[in-house]
C-alpha cells in the first residue's frame, strides 16, 4: 500500500510543478514584450513558492482521491491493515515530497522563506488533509482552508496579548514562533481529532452518513473561535 | 496406483427430493451391479469425484463412506478405494436395488397421474419390444 | 466458524439488523438468500469487516489470529478494488497488504488478462477472475461470496465452481454464498438461509429442505398443510407447501412435485411480493 501512496504523492507534486511551466511562458512574455522590472530569478522565486503552497494545500486535500474515484473504501477497508498504518502509508509520503520540495524552494529563495513559510505550508497540508474527510470538493476544502488560514492570522493578536503575561517575551524570535506554533495548534487540534475519530471508526457506509461527530466537533470549534476574534476584536480595536 | 475408473456417467437431478448423495450412491452402485465397473477396479478419488461433478466434497464422503458400510468398495489407506463384489450379497443386492428403481417409477409415473394398470400396459408394451430387439438398452427416459 | 451475536446495523435512517445472530460451524457451505434488498449482501459486508455493526459483535475462530480478514477471502458483488490501478499493480498491492510472497496467477494468464491493463478496462468476467486470484491466493480460512456467479460466462463459472470445489477438498473451509440463482452450486450448498425483513424465516440443510417443500397441482388448496404460495392457472393451481413429510403423501388430492433449490426458494419468496 505504501508504494501506490508514494505514487499517488509523486502524481500530485508533478501536478503541482504545472506551476513551474508558467515560468518559461512568463519569460517569453516578458522578453516579448520587453517591459521592466520582472526579472527571471524573482520569477521562478515566486513560482517555486507559489508551487510550494499549491502542493501542501493539494497533497493533503488528496489523501482520500484515489479511494473516492476508484470506489475502492471497500477494498480498503477488508484488508488487514489497521486505520493507523493506513493513515501513516498516506501521510508519510505526502509529508516526505512537502519537505523535499520545501528544501528545493529554500535553496532556490533563501532562509528566509523557510521561518516565513514553513509554518503556512504546515497549516495548509493539515487543514486541508483534516478537511478533505468532511468536504467532497476540493473546491470546498480550498474555502475551509482560507477560513482556517484567517483565524489562524487573527488568532495572532488575541495570543500577542495574552502570552506576556505568561511570561513570553514576544519580541524574540523564539517567542514569536510560540504564538505561531499555539494558534495553529488551538486549530489544529480540534480538526486532527474530528478527523482520526472519523477515519478510525470509518466503514464502507457512504461517507455521508457518517459525519456526525465530525462537524459536532468542527462546527463548535470554528464558531468558538470565531466568536473569540470578533470579541476581542471589537474590545480591542486596531491601533491601541 | 491403478488408473482409476473415469467414465462413469452420474447425473444428478437437482428437481428431486432424493437428496444428492443418495442419487449418487445409487449410480454407483448400479454401475457396480451391473458390471460395469468390475471386482477390484479403482474408483476415483474423492477428490477428483467431487470435481467432476462439482459437488461438495462432503457429500462424496458421505457416498463412499456407506457404499463402504454396505460392502460395495473398500479402502486400501493411500491407495484408494476399491470396488468389492460379495457374491452372496449380489443376488440381495441387485434385488433391493430394483426395488428402489421401481418405486421411483412407479411413485414417478403416480405423480404424472397414471394408474397401475397404465402402467402395467405400458410396461408390457415395451417388455415385449425389448424382447423382440426392438428397445435398445439404456435409452434415455426423460 | 463464525459467530454473530445480537448485530444490529443501519444504513443511515434505513435499520436492516436488530439483535440478529446466527452461527456457522467450520467447513460448512451456507446459503443466504432472499429477496434483493433484505440484506444479505450487508450481511456478507459486516462478515468481512468491511461494514462495522452498530451493536453486537461477529467472531470468528482463533485461528484466524487477531484480525480476521487477514484469513477472510471475501467477492463483493461490487467487485471494489483500486481501479487506476494496472493487473500487476493491484497484484503487487495485495501481496503487500496480505504479506504474501507470491501470487498464483495461473488463472488470470489463462483469461487472458494483460498485466498492463488498468483494472476499470476489465470486462466483468475478466475482473471476477482477477478477484478470485487474488482472494485464492491468501488460502482463506472463510471464504464470503456475493452474487457474481451469474455475470460471468459459464465456461469460468465452471472454473470458479471448481476452484472452491478444490479448496473445500484440500482444507477445512467455511463458505459463505449469497446467492438468488440456484442453478450450479446446488450441490456445493449444505446449509439453507432465508433472509425476510432482517430476520432469519427459514434455517435448514439442503436435504431437509428438499423433503419438506413440494409442489402440489390441484383445483382446491390442501388444508392440512401451509401454503407458502400459490400460481393459478386455468383448471387448476399449484401450491407450494411447507412443512411436507411423507406421512402426508396419501392423503393429499392432487399430484406432488419434488421441487430443485431455485423452485422452493421461489415459493418462499413469491409469498412475499403476493
Amino acid at each position: 500500500m505504501l508504494r501506490k501512496e508514494i505514487r499517488d504523492a509523486l502524481k500530485r507534486l508533478v501536478e503541482s510543478l504545472v506551476a513551474l511551466v508558467v515560468i518559461p511562458f512568463a519569460y517569453i512574455g516578458d522578453k516579448l514584450i520587453s517591459r521592466a522590472g520582472l526579472d527571471y530569478k524573482s520569477l521562478l522565486q515566486s513560482g517555486f513558492v507559489v508551487t510550494l503552497l499549491i502542493f501542501s494545500f493539494y497533497s493533503g486535500a488528496t489523501v482520500f482521491q484515489s479511494e473516492r474515484k476508484d470506489r475502492a473504501f471497500e477494498y480498503l477497508f477488508s484488508l488487514p491493515l489497521t486505520r493507523r498504518k493506513i493513515i501513516l502509508a498516506k501521510v508519510l509520503p505526502r509529508f516526505g515530497f512537502l519537505l523535499l520540495l520545501g528544501g528545493a524552494a529554500t535553496l532556490v529563495v533563501g532562509r528566509g522563506l523557510l521561518e516565513e513559510a514553513g509554518i503556512t505550508c504546515l497549516l495548509l497540508f493539515c487543514s486541508s488533509l483534516f478537511l478533505s474527510i468532511g468536504v467532497f470538493s476540493i473546491l470546498i476544502n480550498l474555502f475551509g482552508v482560507g477560513l482556517m488560514y484567517i483565524i489562524y492570522l487573527e488568532g495572532h493578536l488575541p495570543l500577542s496579548s495574552a502570552l506576556p503575561k505568561f511570561g513570553v517575551n514576544l519580541t524574540s524570535r523564539h517567542g514569536f514562533l510560540i504564538a505561531d506554533f499555539i494558534s495553529l495548534a488551538v486549530l489544529l487540534i480540534p480538526f486532527g481529532a474530528a478527523f482520526w475519530l472519523t477515519f478510525k471508526n470509518m466503514d464502507a457506509r457512504p461517507v455521508k452518513l457518517q459525519l456526525r461527530t465530525y462537524y459536532a466537533i468542527i462546527l463548535p470549534t470554528l464558531i468558538i473561535l470565531v466568536t473569540l476574534i470578533v470579541a476581542y476584536t471589537r474590545a480591542h480595536p486596531l491601533g491601541s | 496406483m491403478n488408473k482409476a475408473r473415469e467414465d462413469i456417467q452420474i447425473r444428478i437431478d437437482a428437481k428431486s427430493a432424493v437428496p444428492a448423495y443418495e442419487q449418487i450412491k445409487r449410480a454407483l452402485k448400479l454401475a457396480i451391479l451391473s458390471g460395469h465397473i468390475r471386482e477390484g477396479e479403482r474408483l476415483m478419488t474423492l477428490r477428483e469425484m467431487a470435481l467432476k461433478l462439482v459437488v461438495n466434497p462432503n457429500t462424496i464422503i458421505k457416498v463412499y463412506e456407506q457404499l463402504e458400510n454396505e460392502g460395495f468398495i473398500y479402502s486400501r489407506p493411500g491407495a484408494g478405494y476399491y470396488v468389492r463384489l460379495d457374491r452372496s450379497k449380489f443376488g440381495r443386492e441387485r434385488h433391493e436395488l430394483f426395488g428402489e428403481i421401481t418405486r421411483d417409477y412407479i411413485s414417478r409415473a403416480l405423480d404424472l397421474g397414471y394408474s397401475g394398470e397404465d402402467m402395467l400396459q405400458e410396461l408390457a408394451r415395451l417388455a415385449g419390444m425389448s424382447l423382440r430387439g426392438t428397445l435398445r438398452k439404456g435409452q434415455p427416459d426423460d | 466458524m463464525i459467530d454473530i451475536a445480537g448485530l444490529s446495523f443501519s444504513y443511515g435512517k434505513t435499520r436492516v439488523f436488530k439483535d440478529f445472530n446466527l452461527s456457522i460451524p467450520d467447513g460448512q457451505v451456507c446459503l443466504i438468500t432472499g429477496i434483493n434488498g433484505v440484506g444479505k449482501s450487508t450481511l456478507l459486508r459486516l462478515m468481512a469487516g468491511v461494514l462495522r455493526p452498530d451493536k453486537g459483535a461477529i467472531r470468528f475462530d482463533a485461528r484466524l489470529g487477531p484480525d480476521p480478514r487477514r484469513k477472510i477471502g471475501f467477492i463483493s458483488d461490487s467487485l471494489s478494488l483500486y481501479e487506476s490501478l494496472t493487473v500487476s499493480e493491484a497484484i503487487a498491492l495485495h501481496k503487500s497488504a496480505y504479506g504474501l510472497p507470491a501470487i498464483d496467477d495461473a488463472l488470470i494468464r489463462h483469461t487472458k488478462i494483460g498485466s498492463g491493463q488498468k483494472v476499470r478496462e476489465l470486462s466483468i468476467g475478466q475482473r471476477t477472475i482477477l478477484h478470485l486470484e487474488l482472494v485464492l491466493s491468501l488460502a482463506p480460512e472463510v471464504f464470503l461470496i456475493d452474487e457474481i456467479i451469474h455475470s460471468i460466462d459459464a465456461y469460468l463459472r465452471r472454473i470458479f465452481l471448481e476452484q472452491i470445489v478444490q479448496l473445500l477438498a484440500k482444507r477445512r473451509l467455511t463458505v459463505v454464498m449469497v446467492n438468488v440463482n440456484f442453478h450450479d452450486i446446488e450441490h456445493l450448498v449444505e446449509r439453507v438461509i432465508l433472509l425476510k425483513s432482517g430476520e432469519i424465516a427459514v434455517d435448514e440443510t439442503i436435504d431437509a429442505l428438499k423433503a419438506k417443500v413440494k409442489k402440489v397441482s390441484s383445483r382446491s388448496a390442501p388444508d392440512s398443510l401451509y401454503v407458502l404460495s400459490r400460481i393459478d392457472y386455468e383448471d387448476h393451481s399449484d401450491f407450494f407447501v411447507y412443512p411436507f413429510h411423507e406421512g402426508l403423501r396419501g392423503t393429499l388430492g392432487g399430484e406432488i412435485r419434488d421441487l430443485n433449490l431455485t423452485e422452493i426458494v421461489s415459493a418462499f419468496i413469491g409469498g412475499e411480493y403476493a
